[in-house]
């Protein structure tokens, strides 16, 4: 009986799954369930080198041309680099094919800070136009990129219709962040994008995220414990 | 399991987030569009055809590699404005690239990979890249099966050598490597297979079929990769082992090392028809074994440098040439396991830690079992100097190309932790041998956790990089 509990089969079983009950509880869990922010498009990542400020006098517009707006784009975010004095209001134009959302962010005195405005997200994706517009009475500097890794996107950045070097960072978020598990469909969704036939299908991409999370482990331990029988 | 591993790494890795993966994508494109390599970075001219750049552009490729905060094209109107683009693009706009930053490479894993890029149905830009990936893919897949083979040669206990493969097989760098298009697979393939074919010889003797495989596999080596090169020091020593072991007549002697030598030779050779000597832009590996014939190398400073590289300097030591504080952590242990996708997905401290924590273990037990067991390791002498060998000459020549990179730009020491990969079959029977050395209940024991720990670094691996991307 005791030969039977402590076989060698059964110390692998138990080293196998103590290892990945402590890996479940300690990591994967707590990664799996934390709510985390849900990012709807990044035209602009944030620069990886140095902060390049782009500037946006009152009455000026910068325009950002070929952004998608997904159906859950309903956030802006900017950075604005003001120094510490009031910041003016801008005006916010989201606008594509059979699609115009206007926003605004209201000024204020906060000298290195996101900027959001809300918008109602298109019905169907379209590629646009992402304006900015300064409405108050002083200038304002936008977070922007130059750098090799960066600024090398599908958007050009336009003030007053003028092409200008570094590119204005925006983020398009969703209201409605969530962890991965509550939102695996919608990541599987997003995986499945610029993938040809099969590749691409959901149901095969499901079979593929089944497979990894239950066969690996299951068929691992499985040829482990078997490759034991003969030492039983 | 491996074949499920490495279909979800394609699936999960958007286009061109490994390595270089563009750079040898477009290789592979030049080269089945063409019939011709393409030129040598810095010639000047594209370095991706117009069809890859736009589906780069469309797809928001560009800015993703390396970049934490970037996120692919997922949108439905992105996907639908690059069919567009894509439909209106002219036959030339896949053949239109010239220079590329891993045209010093030699042909062989590129025509390899425009068998599949050619076998694309459909004929779009993405069928061709992933069927490219997929066909990468099974050299990942053949590279498993041969640690099997060497699992099976070495040890008679089944649960031995299905630790061992899984040591290999679940090496989550590994999988993400077989997934993307990059030669590195195809030689972790040939050396998984070339010391599978070495341990054969030196443990059953050279015969015909066994010396032309291994010299087979030293020229698929040197036509791969520079990197490649390292085998030939490791041929040499198999014949010399085999030699040693085996005491042939001096006509067989004479026999079996032209015919490993020979087809060796007749790799290099191939290479050497398209190049002009070791240095210099035109020249093998453009020029990238330039440092046999570099007359700054210095032997004093490159030994303090392999010293500091593993241990502490010592009190009339200069100062190590390179990067400060970059060497045994950094590359046998941070990206030789981590740093995933562009480098920019990385395990948590805690998991890097424990695994330099592992390693230390395995050094300090397999010191443990060589002078515990000195029988045993000197009836198995031509083993383990056939492996000791084939390990020591590519880490050798990793060392000195990265010493002679850094005495032009000390910013860049070059070797990172995926060049090591042709020698993780070493890893799993160093694990291995370790593991079987233990009391049976503690090895049994030992065996669980250990396969827990491989799948749960794949899982994670996979994990993280499905989050960076699509979340």
């Amino acid at each position: 009986m005791r030969s039977a509990v402590l076989s060698p089969r059964t110390l692998a079983g138990l080293g196998a799954g103590l290892g990945l009950l402590i890996a479940c509880l300690a990591w994967f869990v707590p990664y799996l369930t934390r709510e985390r922010e849900n990012v709807s498009s990044v035209p602009v990542p944030p620069p990886f080198v140095a902060q390049v400020p782009v500037r946006v006098d009152p009455g000026s517009e910068a325009c950002l041309s070929d952004v998608a707006f997904d159906t859950d784009a309903e956030l802006v975010e900017l950075v604005a680099l003001t120094a510490p004095r009031p910041r003016p209001p801008l005006e916010i134009v989201a606008r594509g094919p059979g699609y115009r959302e206007t926003a605004t962010v209201p000024g204020a005195n906060e000298p290195l800070t996101g900027l959001y405005a809300r918008i109602d997200p298109p019905e169907r994706s379209v590629i646009g136009t992402l304006c900015i517009s300064n409405r108050g009475k002083r200038r304002i500097n936008l977070l922007g990129t130059t750098d090799a890794r960066t600024a090398v996107g599908r958007p050009v950045t336009r003030i007053d219709g003028v092409e200008v070097a570094p590119d204005i960072t925006v983020r398009l978020l969703s209201t409605h962040p969530g962890s991965v598990l509550e939102r695996l469909g919608e990541l599987v969704d997003r995986t499945a994008a610029f993938k040809p036939g099969l590749f691409g299908a959901p149901i095969f991409l499901w079979m593929v995220v089944l497979l990894v999370a239950v066969g690996v482990p299951a068929a691992a331990v499985y040829s482990m414990l078997s490759s034991f029988r003969d030492s039983d | 399991m491996a074949t499920i591993q490495v279909v979800a790494w394609i699936l999960v890795l958007p286009p061109f987030q490994g390595p270089d993966e563009e750079a040898h994508f477009a290789y592979v494109q030049h080269l089945a569009e063409t019939g011709e390599r393409p030129g040598l970075p810095g010639v000047g001219g594209r370095s991706y055809s117009t069809e890859q750049a736009e589906a780069m552009k469309w797809a928001d490729l560009f800015v993703l590699r390396g970049v934490l905060a970037a996120r692919p094209g997922w949108a439905e109107a992105e996907e639908q404005r690059w069919r567009e683009v894509e439909s209106s693009l002219s036959d030339e706009a896949s053949s239109d690239s010239d220079n590329n930053a891993a045209g010093q490479n030699p042909r062989l894993y590129y025509a390899l990979e425009t068998i599949p890029y050619h076998l694309a149905p459909g004929g779009s830009f993405f069928n061709r890249f992933y069927m490219a990936r997929f066909g990468s893919a099974v050299f990942y897949v053949a590279a498993v099966a041969f640690m099997w083979l060497i699992a099976s040669e070495l040890f008679r206990p089944l649960w031995a050598r299905t630790l061992a493969t899984a040591i290999f097989g679940l090496h989550p760098k590994l999988a993400m490597l077989g997934a993307l298009i990059n030669p590195d697979t195809l030689l972790v393939l040939i050396w998984t297979a070339f010391i599978y074919v070495g341990l054969r010889i030196v443990r059953h003797g050279p015969s015909l079929r066994r010396l032309i495989c291994a010299g087979g596999a030293a020229a698929a080596s040197v036509l791969t990769h520079g990197r490649g090169l390292a085998i030939l020091p490791a041929l040499l020593a198999l014949l010399g082992i085999a030699y040693l072991r085996w005491r042939p007549p001096l006509r067989q002697t004479l026999l079996a090392a032209a015919i490993g030598l020979g087809i060796a030779a007749a790799g290099l050779a191939v290479v050497g028809v398209f190049t002009s000597g070791v240095s210099g832009q035109g020249a093998a590996y453009g020029g990238t074994i330039g440092w046999l014939d570099d007359q700054s190398f210095n032997i004093r400073q490159f030994l303090s440098y392999v010293w500091q590289f593993y241990l502490p300097k010592l009190e009339f030591m200069q100062p190590s040439i390179g990067v400060p504080g970059y060497g045994f952590r950094e590359v046998y242990i941070q990206s030789f396991y981590s740093d995933l996708a562009s480098l920019e997905i990385q395990y948590p401290r805690f998991a890097i830690d424990l695994l330099q924590v592992a390693t230390m273990l395995l050094l300090f037990g397999l010191y443990t079992v060589a002078v515990t067991r000195l029988d045993a390791v000197k009836r198995s002498w031509p083993t383990i100097a056939f492996l000791l060998f084939t390990g020591l000459s590519m880490v050798a020549l990793l060392h000195v190309s990265s010493y002679t990179t850094m005495l032009i730009n000390p910013g860049d020491p070059i070797l990172t932790g995926r060049y090591l990969f042709p020698l993780l079959s070493l890893l799993a029977i160093g694990v291995t041998v370790v593991v079987a050395a233990l009391p049976r209940r503690l090895g049994a024991f030992a065996t669980g956790a250990l396969v827990a720990g491989g799948i749960v670094l794949q899982l994670s691996g996979l994990g993280m990089t499905f989050m960076r991307f699509y979340a």
